[in-house]
């Protein structure tokens, strides 16, 4: 007899939360990146605006609650972004992008705002020389600070990421205070990965132990602060590696949540080698109707997961694993291999 | 491992401040020695007033290490757990005292256990989250082991704190004891 979870996964149309990273293509070679972004193994395969339009009219006819366009930077392909977005924004879903502010001048925010954009999410990993010295380039800092000017002026909601790194922990403080300054809803932090270039700048980034306790001693009682004021900033400290022990163990019923990577192939996680097609090869309903909601279910995808029980297992040296982005996925094809 | 405290022992024994690396070893030794009922043994001493049998299931452990809700001072030999203290803080509410969470020991040596807390006395002031004043213990009167387990916290410094009648209900008792941190009322 078929679960409840089974009945309700038959009436569910689609994933309710998507991430499509538009291009892995960047302007800046950020030492913390976790996917190579301007030189990864996804770069050169990337799908076309064609193939891209192809995908979000898929999405928006399954109506998810919220889509985040990730990159590379998304920007760099301002063009067919504009026009993604106004697509799912006519079925009134939720859209955020992610991006350094580099390009993000008052005209594009304008531009973002009238296609229909929902939220931006900006990253500022320190104060001045402190961000421009993660991003590799002088300068950055004050981009990305008028982006969120730029956002704020044209209302379109904003969210900070912050990166730690063995530099900038003691920013926190000025961090939050530049989110209260341009109104930023959302203030998400969370530890930094060693893989891509983090793994490779590992020594020179990463934190201290000590580093991480005394910056969220701080961020918790700025938390608290804040939602004592008004609780309009909201404060996360986010944990990389829990979604997917949580998935591969507690949920394998329907799990609503997808990643696509700018080659195309499907992702139940990000940051794991494994994928589970490619919707340069079915279309994203063709995988959803042969059980992508059920991924979890996959034994291959349950042993991979669950070989990673920290952050810094994520890079894959002691388990064995491909690593992300930078070797060929473990690739499956749930379609062509017909096992959900 | 970056941790400037750790404490080498005689037996060179390894004591120190666990991190979130730690977590697979740490989830593996509390399967070894399961924690699966919420009762003092030998070996095992364990917060009484931990109502939730979630608490030491994997994902709540990573999730309190991660937070740093909850500290683990581990001794090791050859890289193995030979004891584990858990120490967490209460999320909810502004107490900046450490519950004494857990204990377990492959076997009960005092020596080490004093060795264990004398680290997290010189450690967290320092590492925590909280600014914190003391740890706290409590058990349930009249159940077994009580004796013993307040007999070995005496013992590696702990003192009487208060007794709290029907604390628990149909009459039971709560007992807490307490180690303070150094300068802290």
């Amino acid at each position: 007899m078929e679960n409840s979870a089974e009945n309700h996964y038959k009436i569910i149309r689609g994933p309710y939360q998507l991430t499509v990273d538009i291009t892995n293509k960047c302007n800046l070679r950020c030492l913390h990146c976790y996917n190579f972004s301007g030189e990864n193994i996804c770069v050169d395969e990337e799908m076309t605006d064609e193939e891209l339009t192809r995908l979000i009219k898929d999405v928006a006819d399954m109506n998810p609650l919220n889509l985040c366009f990730c990159g590379g930077e998304p920007l760099l392909r301002k063009d067919i972004l504009l026009k993604l977005i106004k697509i799912l924004a006519d079925k009134n879903i939720q859209i955020s992008f992610v991006t350094n502010g580099l390009l993000l001048t008052e005209e594009v925010a304008k531009e973002l705002k009238g296609a229909g954009l929902s939220r931006a999410q900006v990253s500022v990993d320190g104060i001045g020389e402190s961000h421009d010295r993660l991003r590799g380039r002088k300068g950055c800092f004050e981009k990305a600070v008028q982006a969120l000017k730029n956002l704020n002026d044209v209302h379109i909601q904003t969210g900070v990421a912050f990166t730690p790194t063995s530099w900038n922990t003691d920013e926190i403080d000025q961090i939050v205070d530049l989110c209260l300054e341009f109104n930023v809803s959302e203030l998400r932090i969370q530890a930094t990965m060693p893989i891509g270039r983090g793994e490779e700048n590992t020594k020179s980034i990463l934190p201290t132990e000590l580093q991480y306790r005394k910056m969220i001693k701080r961020l918790n009682a700025r938390r608290n602060e804040q939602i004592l004021k008004d609780g309009k900033l909201r404060i996360e400290w986010g944990d990389p590696v829990d979604h997917f022990i949580r998935l591969a163990n507690y949920v394998d019923e329907c799990c609503a949540f997808v990643s696509i990577k700018a080659d195309g192939s499907i992702a139940p996680s990000i940051y794991l080698p494994l994928t589970l097609g490619n919707v340069k090869k079915h279309s994203l309903k063709e995988y959803w109707e042969h059980g992508l909601g059920r991924m979890w279910r996959v034994e291959t995808l349950k042993e991979v997961s669950n070989k990673v029980r920290c952050i810094k297992e994520m890079n894959m040296d002691e388990i064995e694993m491909p690593k992300t982005f930078k070797e060929k996925d473990i690739q499956i094809d749930i379609v062509e291999q017909n096992i959900l | 491992m970056e941790l400037n405290s750790i404490v080498k022992t005689k037996t060179e024994t390894i004591i120190r401040l666990a991190e979130e690396s730690d977590t697979k070893k740490i989830l593996d030794y509390l399967e070894e020695n399961s924690v699966n009922k919420f009762t003092l043994s030998k070996k095992l001493y364990i917060n009484t007033q931990i109502s939730d049998i979630e608490h030491f299931r994997d994902l709540n452990i990573r999730n309190n290490i991660y937070n740093f809700y909850e500290d683990y001072i581990l001794a090791e030999r050859n890289g193995k757990i030979e004891t584990l203290i858990s120490l967490g803080i209460n999320k909810r509410s502004m107490s900046q005292v450490y519950l004494l969470n857990l204990i377990i020991c492959k076997k009960v040596n005092r020596e080490q256990l004093k060795n264990m807390f004398q680290l997290a006395l010189e450690v967290l002031p320092e590492y925590s989250i909280i600014d914190p004043t003391k740890i706290r213990a409590s058990f349930e009167e009249g159940t077994d082991y009580v004796d013993l387990w307040k007999n070995i916290l005496q013992e590696v410094g702990f003192t009487h704190e208060a007794k709290r009648e029907n604390e628990l209900g149909e009459g039971k008792a709560l007992t807490t004891m307490i180690m303070k941190f150094a300068n802290k009322k």
